[in-house]
């Protein structure tokens, strides 16, 4: 049965499908700006562009590094989240439009052009926390302006009369483009090559000429420029320009979405004659426009790394850089609070599938079947969040009113901390040489970045080197974005006054007042921070230093070192009373020695510990999974809560 | 505190053309970088290019030798190669800046440039981020001194993968004779890489005997013999020291590798001390070299224990005869007690002439490239007096040094310029033992070692480039395996 659609409905559904991509457009622009707004805001934190001559010509010294350079520039612009994704959008649909042109895609099928356009974006968006450890940080650009490029030889051979014209730019293109775009001038290459042989009606003896031709060149280039070159493997020529991840185990993930689009440009050279419009019914097609579309968009979305615990690390990440310390802690609690209504239907659908378990085993497999289902934060989080309790000195009151835990990263492979958050947590908690150690440990394995920069800088200002310094200022002076905030620095380098009244500086000293000792991480930066803190008391501590490190001993829930702490605690700090939490860890560690202690504690502090206990003998614990959430419920603000519900955490 | 300049009457230049015709006189001579006021420069050095680190509106710069003369307008002086080499001719040039502050020129003190004694054309270094564990981006680079071209010798980045990392490290040459080399890479395809009479050889020094494969490596000047420092190595950081980072050794021996025979020998092994940095004399028949006493188990907390003590280690100068013909060992003579002085020794190298020994002096330690207090100080071989280089010593750290050929210069690896990034520079022998001014390597780009985010270390001088390209050494590293060497027995006379 054939179905038709009235001449307005065709020409509205004709309007809508050619308006379709701009509106695509306009939504993505939408989700990049607002939902992905920190995720481009790490994207550029994390690439580098310097209007710097050394800097360019060093772009040059490996095939491809032309494209690189593009990349990064256009990426600084992320630096304004808004600007940076409209840039990219607006990319993508020239990619969209010049794709139909370039492959002479029939209107009926326009929707073809989504595809390209659909892998570029799941190449981007699909990363989550590889993007802490590519080896280029112009990843964000670079894939879609080589793909763009990719095209040019398809276009221009079109243009080109007679087969020995077309082959000889073809020459030159490989040749050019191999070392301007690195892999991408091959494909565009053999793309061209491609058209040629669908829209020429060669001959055999030109068909075989022109493909021998061209993969001669493709193989043979590589092969002739690489002794100009001693910056990469010459195994690795036929890839230079794609992705590169210092993990292999991302590799592949990040390459594959390019790999496809490049296919997409051979396999689409060499249709495009067949793509002629078929004599569809305008439903069959309207079907079909509407398929690809849903397709591409679904893949997009099933592709696209949603990940809250990431998007909240990049939030809190992006607030600790400003020294936004209330921010920081705002971005947490709505993280966690976003949580509750989902908390609590995954505790009653799982109350009611224990409710029909016989077995221990069988409820403890339900418990951590659901375990994922509950909020939890990872290490990363709640270290941000405890780095602003503390720097607002509220993190003895309140670090266990929050929600804890260390939920692992949903990647592929757990990045290391160091290299995510490392020298922010070292540098604010005046570890400087450390943050400063991990800056140079992330340039030589991810390359230079404007967070490096930055970190570099603020590390040379503390050691008071302002020559040193000078070195980084002078390259962030050269970028568009950083340089006010460089001249800031270029005054402070040379003004230790100054220094100590601004910020991050007057928050980092008082952390610096410890001896000196020498000590490696072993990339496990929050057990470096905790043992650093709790190694030696310095000769002259800061109440910042005590207030930390008796966190850090109730974070630990050792009790001795509790009780070690407390009293260079009490010996540092002014207080009226002592803090809550303080007070509810004093109560429970005095309990549970028996111990007696002529601490003040407060009477609501002692009421809720006698309601805490009454609790749990009413309400015995068999799995601590299990009770967890119903505990929360009523104690969860409570240091009780964390030392009995929140052990064997692994630091990373 | 600049004094204030003496402003005198109008002075008019009749012959050099662009200078102004009135200005003042300053007695203050101008501030450069690189500084190379009144320094002497090798004859054959590449264009000595400055910038002026003057406040003013405009600059004129008149370089003269009597004979000929050149202007250079503006704060970057950067002089034709060709314009340089009439200008050298004469052994010393003159050199004048003019700065203009609003209408008035000034006249800052004139300075010269003395040139002597010819040096190795070549030089070759390592090019290294700074890093502490990581390294993805090393470079072997050759650099001729004549003018300013570099090239890389090898780079791990043509053999290593992102799964795959390569170190490579301790390049060294014969006699200053490219056509015998040696670097080691490390890790991935690891090994020693010799070129040896033009032929190339990968060796795995390690033996079951040894601790380690050859690290510090001293070619012996007459005999097919090099010694090495056997070393296990490890890093930390300081948490909050100026020095950042601390290398140290967990055990360290010197032996000696036997070229033809393809075997090595123990040269000093004494597990309670540390031997490090072995260095011959011209005629090879005495190796130089330092070690520290440091008595402690061989436990899994000996390395704790190192790092914690790093800062009592102080290595002592000794010596060693050497009889190259029978391959026997002499009793080793302490040369230098810096440990009781509270010091530490590293580094010693030999003056061709046998008659200097440089080496590096700091607080503590054998890695001093991490020591702020490292200076380097001469022995007068002939008497065994020992001074500091005063001369030539910063507040930063000097470490690594070479002699030319000629004995008539030295290269030298300094922090001064930022205290973080290693540069080079050259210094002059004079006559009565003392070095002239040390000024930095000089670059194209005057700036560029302010802009460069590399750092250069164990600067080597070659009278001649490596004739082997990158590419064959890439080719060999990843085709040949390490060949294992022999252990022969220790020879003590």
């Amino acid at each position: 049965m054939s179905q038709t659609f009235p001449d307005s409905n065709k020409k509205l559904t004709q309007k809508l499908m050619a308006y379709l991509p701009v509106l695509l457009a306009a939504v993505l622009w939408c989700i990049l700006t607002f939902k992905e707004y920190y995720y481009l805001k790490k994207v550029e934190d994390l690439s580098i562009f310097l209007f710097d001559k050394l800097l360019i010509l060093e772009s040059f010294k490996i095939p491809g590094g032309f494209l690189g350079l593009a990349g990064s520039f256009l990426t600084q612009f992320l630096h304004l989240p808004w600007l940076g994704a409209l840039i990219w959008v607006m990319l993508l649909l020239l990619t969209y439009y010049l794709t139909i042109t370039v492959f002479r895609i029939p209107e009926n099928l326009r929707p073809l052009a989504i595809i390209p356009v659909a892998l570029l974006v799941i190449g981007n968006m699909s990363l989550g926390y590889g993007v802490f450890i590519m080896r280029e940080q112009d990843h964000f650009f670079a894939p879609l302006l080589g793909y763009l490029a990719a095209l040019i030889p398809i276009s221009a051979t079109g243009r080109i009369n007679g087969l020995w014209g077309k082959i000889l730019f073809l020459s030159v293109w490989i040749i050019s483009g191999f070392i301007l775009l690195g892999t991408f001038a091959f494909t565009g290459a053999l793309a061209a090559a491609c058209a040629i042989l669908v829209r020429e009606g060669l001959i055999r003896r030109e068909r075989i000429t022109l493909f021998a031709l061209t993969a001669v060149m493709i193989a043979v280039v590589p092969l002739v420029i690489y002794p100009l070159y001693t910056s990469y493997r010459m195994a690795d020529s036929w890839i230079l320009g794609l992705p590169s991840i210092s993990e292999d185990v991302w590799t592949r993930p990040m390459r594959t979405p390019l790999q496809l689009a490049l296919l997409y440009q051979i396999l689409m050279a060499l249709a495009s004659d067949k793509l002629s419009v078929q004599k569809l019914s305008a439903f069959k097609n309207l079907v079909i426009q509407v398929s690809i579309y849903i397709i591409s968009i679904a893949s997009v979305w099933a592709f696209w790394f949603k990940d809250e615990n990431f998007h909240t690390e990049l939030a809190m990440s992006e607030a600790v850089d400003r020294y936004d310390w209330n921010g920081t802690l705002e971005i947490f609690r709505k993280a966690a609070g976003s949580h509750t209504d989902s908390d609590a239907k995954a505790y009653a659908s799982r109350t009611k599938e224990i409710s029909g378990a016989s077995s221990s085993q069988e409820i403890s497999d339900i418990v951590d079947k659901y375990s994922g289902r509950f909020f939890e934060p990872t290490r990363t989080m709640v270290l941000y969040r405890d780095l602003a309790l503390l720097k607002l000195n509220r993190a003895l009151d309140e670090a266990f009113t929050y929600k804890d835990g260390g939920r692992l990263q949903k990647s592929r492979k757990q990045i290391p901390m160091a290299f995510q958050s490392g020298k922010q947590f070292y540098m604010q908690y005046g570890l400087v040489n450390m943050a400063y150690r991990w800056c140079l440990e992330d340039i030589i394995e991810h390359n230079w970045s404007f967070s490096t920069l930055k970190y570099l800088t603020l590390h040379c200002n503390i050691m008071q080197e302002s020559d040193f310094a000078y070195k980084y200022i002078n390259k962030l002076e050269k970028t568009i974005f950083y340089r006010k905030w460089a001249r800031q620095q270029m005054s402070i380098s040379h003004d230790s006054t100054l220094m100590a009244t601004s910020e991050p500086y007057k928050s980092i000293l008082p952390y610096m007042c410890f001896e000196n000792r020498m000590s490696n991480d072993n990339v496990k930066t929050e057990a470096f921070i905790i043992n650093h803190f709790l190694d030696k008391e310095p000769p002259h501590p800061s109440a910042e230093y005590d207030r930390a490190a008796l966190l850090f001993a109730m974070r630990i829930q050792d009790i001795p070192r509790f009780w070690e702490r407390l009293l260079y605690y009490v010996d540092s700090n002014d207080f009226k009373t002592l803090p809550h939490a303080v007070q509810e860890a004093a109560l429970l560690y005095s309990t549970l020695e028996n111990k007696k202690t002529n601490l003040p504690y407060d009477k609501s502090v002692i009421e809720n510990y006698e309601r805490f206990d009454s609790f749990v003998k009413n309400n015995p614990v068999r799995n601590i999974k299990e009770s967890a959430y119903p505990y929360s419920q009523k104690f969860g603000s409570t240091f009780y809560y964390f030392y009995y519900f929140t052990r064997n955490l692994q630091t990373y | 505190m600049r004094t204030p300049s003496v402003i005198l009457l109008a002075v008019t230049f009749a012959a050099c053309s662009g200078v102004p015709g009135t200005f003042d006189k300053s007695n203050l001579k101008p501030s450069l970088f690189p500084d190379y006021t009144d320094v002497t420069a090798p004859s054959n050095i590449a264009p000595l290019n400055f910038i002026i680190q003057e406040e003013g509106d405009r600059f004129i710069t008149v370089l003269e030798n009597g004979r000929k003369s050149i202007t250079v307008t503006g704060k970057q002086v950067r002089i034709k190669d060709r314009q340089w080499k009439g200008l050298k001719k004469d052994g010393k040039i003159d050199v004048s800046v003019y700065k203009k502050t609003g209408s008035q020129w000034t006249a800052m003190q004139p300075f010269s440039i003395t040139l002597e004694d010819d040096i190795d054309p070549f030089i070759s270094y390592r090019q290294i981020m700074p890093s502490v564990d990581s390294y993805q981006d090393l470079s072997i680079i050759q650099r001729s001194l004549e003018s300013f071209r570099s090239k890389v010798v090898y780079s791990n980045s043509m053999v290593q993968d992102l799964g795959n990392g390569q170190c490579i490290n301790c390049h060294h040459y014969r006699n200053y004779s490219t056509d015998n080399m040696q670097f080691h890479v490390r890790q991935y395809l690891g090994g020693t890489v010799m070129v040896i009479d033009g032929n190339l050889r990968k060796v795995n020094l390690k033996t079951d005997s040894t601790i380690s494969a050859g690290v510090y490596p001293a070619w012996h000047p007459t005999h097919d013999y090099i010694a090495y420092s056997t070393n296990m190595t490890y890093q930390s950081v300081h948490t909050v020291d100026p020095n950042r980072i601390e290398v140290v050794d967990l055990e360290s021996d010197l032996i000696l590798y036997n070229i033809k025979d393809n075997a090595v020998s123990v040269i000093e092994n004494d597990p309670d001390r540390f031997e490090c940095f072995p260095a011959w004399s011209p005629d090879g028949r005495m190796l130089y070299y330092v070690s520290a006493r440091y008595e402690t188990p061989f436990d899994d907390d000996r390395m704790d224990r190192i790092f914690a003590d790093c800062r009592s280690i102080k290595y002592n100068l000794y010596c060693k005869p050497f009889d190259p013909d029978t391959r026997t060992w002499g009793k080793s003579v302490l040369l230098f007690d810096a440990a009781s002085a509270g010091k530490s020794v590293t580094l010693p190298r030999v003056s061709p002439d046998g008659r200097w020994l440089i080496f590096a002096l700091g607080e503590y330690g054998v890695f001093h490239i991490w020591h702020r207090d490292s200076d380097l100080w001469m022995m007068d071989l002939a008497d065994g007096s020992i001074r500091p280089l005063d001369e030539i010593n910063s507040p930063e750290v000097e470490s690594y040094h070479s002699w030319s050929s000629n004995g008539k210069w030295i290269i030298f690896s300094t922090r001064r310029e930022d205290g973080a990034y290693t540069r080079l520079y050259l210094s002059h022998l004079e006559a009565d033992g003392h070095f002239s001014k040390p000024f930095a390597l000089p670059q194209k780009k005057p700036g560029f070692n302010r802009n460069y985010m590399y750092s250069f270390n164990i600067p080597e001088f070659m009278k001649e480039p490596v004739h082997i390209t990158p590419r064959k050494f890439a080719s060999f590293i990843e085709a040949a395996p390490a060949s294992p060497v022999r252990y022969e027995p220790k020879l003590q006379k």
